[in-house]
């Protein structure tokens, strides 16, 4: 019983129960047998996915839901009584409840000046970060991912990827990183031209609606 | 004896994962050990000709696994080697053909008869990449000095570090040691620096591939070659043994190796 996902139709499209048990390989090689069992009837569906108290990364995240739109299949919604994948969902745009329109608003962190995202890693080709308050790379950011935040943005490593600061017109953005080497940067609406070739640490902020750029010390 | 599996993927598509597995194969076959090659790349099929045994193919990797044959009837030996051998793909079906517990419960079935199973990935990151990394103990990941590859090659490193299949080990292919030197084309640095990972070796360009493969006949048995002795070094290195490191920047042109300073910087 517990070793089989049970799939039901709800008013968002389908809500899919998966084991807690088994491992998440597992469970994802049962979900992927069960969706090629009926690939036709799943096609265009709108998927809720209930965890149970799983912990996901965003990673898992992101494979999974990059996995089911190939088969045409929209992750909609993730329900999980673990805090951390709650918030992972949160930050992918995902529904975390059901009958609740998406995305979920998150709840306006930027203003509090509380919600920081910390992330201890390089951020490497195809991979998206999308959150609403201040986002930390303690790594590199490669060219080929994005990094979209209505904060301010701070990389502690090479910064290469393409980078959407200071969104919604949020003019007291900044971006830092320790080697400033992206072309494809927008801070609160304006593209930024290349940053000065420097080996030194750069921040960039507007003053007076322009850009500024300094070594950041 | 339990092998290890070796899968050999890319990302983009033609920077020699197939000339790969053929020459490290062989390499280590002439090392002494027993090798068997799963050529996973489904609709694709190559490396039975890179390894010059097309014309041996009656059952193909899909074939076993829809249990048309037994394993054994599908391993076609080759043609220098008594402990090497090949598994094709199957020409006229596709990649949703087998599933990643497939080639697992596959690989499985092989270990205890052999020292290594390379297994070829098709190129891209969809159903045929799953499959192929499915069953690894390691991954080598091949890339050129390009900045199109090397961006693909990051993309995969990102997808099995999410999958926690670990670090793969680097390999830089058809390296063009001149067009280095006169900066352009990325070095081996730029492409370390830029994917962190482990460097398992620098295969140069080397025109005698071409010609090997043309002839089925891996470059690896070529004493002379120089991508040769590359792929015979990422073979030692794979075993855990000492090799000389990879002479990437040797000079290849007749006036360089009597004008040592053409061409620096």
């Amino acid at each position: 019983m517990s070793d089989s996902i049970e799939i039901k139709g709800i008013r968002d499209g389908l809500l899919a129960t998966l084991p807690p048990d088994l491992s998440w390989a597992d469970v994802l090689n049962l979900l992927r047998r069960r969706l090629d069992e009926q690939p036709q009837f799943f096609k265009g569906a709108r998927l809720s996915l209930e965890l149970g108290a799983r912990t996901l990364r965003v990673n898992d995240l992101i494979a999974l839901r990059d996995e089911l739109s190939e088969r045409g299949i929209a992750l909609w919604a993730i329900l999980s009584e673990s805090p951390t994948t709650i918030k992972n969902a949160q930050l992918l745009g995902l529904a975390t409840r059901l009958g609740k329109p998406r995305p979920e608003p998150p709840p306006s962190l930027a203003e509090k000046g509380e919600g920081a995202l910390w992330i201890e890693r390089t951020l490497r080709s195809g991979i998206k970060i999308e959150h609403s308050g201040p986002v930390v790379i303690v790594g590199d950011v490669n060219p080929g991912a994005e990094i979209v935040t209505s904060s301010s943005l701070i990389v502690w490593g090479r910064l290469r990827g393409r980078i959407f600061a200071g969104q919604s017109k949020n003019t007291e953005a900044f971006i830092c990183a320790l080697r400033f080497q992206t072309t494809q940067a927008t801070l609160a609406g304006f593209p930024l031209p290349a940053p000065p070739t420097t080996e030194r640490p750069l921040k960039v902020f507007l003053e007076n609606g322009l850009p500024r750029w300094e070594t950041w010390e | 004896m339990s092998a290890q599996v070796v899968t050999v993927t890319s990302g983009k598509g033609g920077v020699g994962k197939t000339t790969a597995v053929a020459n490290i194969a062989t390499a280590l076959a002439a090392a002494g050990q027993k090798v068997v090659c799963i050529d996973a790349d489904i609709g694709l099929r190559n490396l039975d000709v890179v390894m010059g045994l097309e014309n041996r193919i009656v059952y193909d990797l899909v074939d076993v696994i829809e249990g048309r044959c037994r394993l054994r009837q599908a391993m076609i030996r080759d043609r220098h080697f008594q402990e090497l051998y090949l598994i094709p793909a199957a020409q006229t079906r596709d990649k949703s053909a087998i599933s990643p517990s497939d080639m697992v419960d596959l690989c499985n079935e092989l270990r205890p008869d052999f020292d290594w199973i390379l297994v070829d990935s098709p190129a891209g990151i969809e159903r045929g990449f799953r499959n192929a990394i499915a069953p690894a103990d390691r991954i080598l990941l091949i890339t050129n000095a390009e900045v199109s590859a090397v961006r693909d090659a990051d993309r995969v490193i990102g997808i099995l570090e999410a999958e926690e299949k670990g670090s793969p080990s680097l390999i830089i292919n058809r390296l063009k040691p001149d067009l280095v030197r006169q900066h352009e084309m990325l070095s081996p640095e730029d492409v370390l620096d830029l994917l962190a990972v482990p460097l398992l070796g620098i295969v140069p360009e080397d025109e005698m591939v071409i010609v090997a493969t043309n002839r089925g006949a891996p470059v690896v048995l070529d004493e002379k070659s120089r991508a040769g002795k590359a792929f015979r070094n990422i073979a030692l290195r794979l075993m855990g043994k000492e090799a000389p490191n990879d002479d990437w920047n040797a000079s290849d042109t007749f006036w360089a190796r009597f004008w040592p300073l053409k061409g620096r910087k």
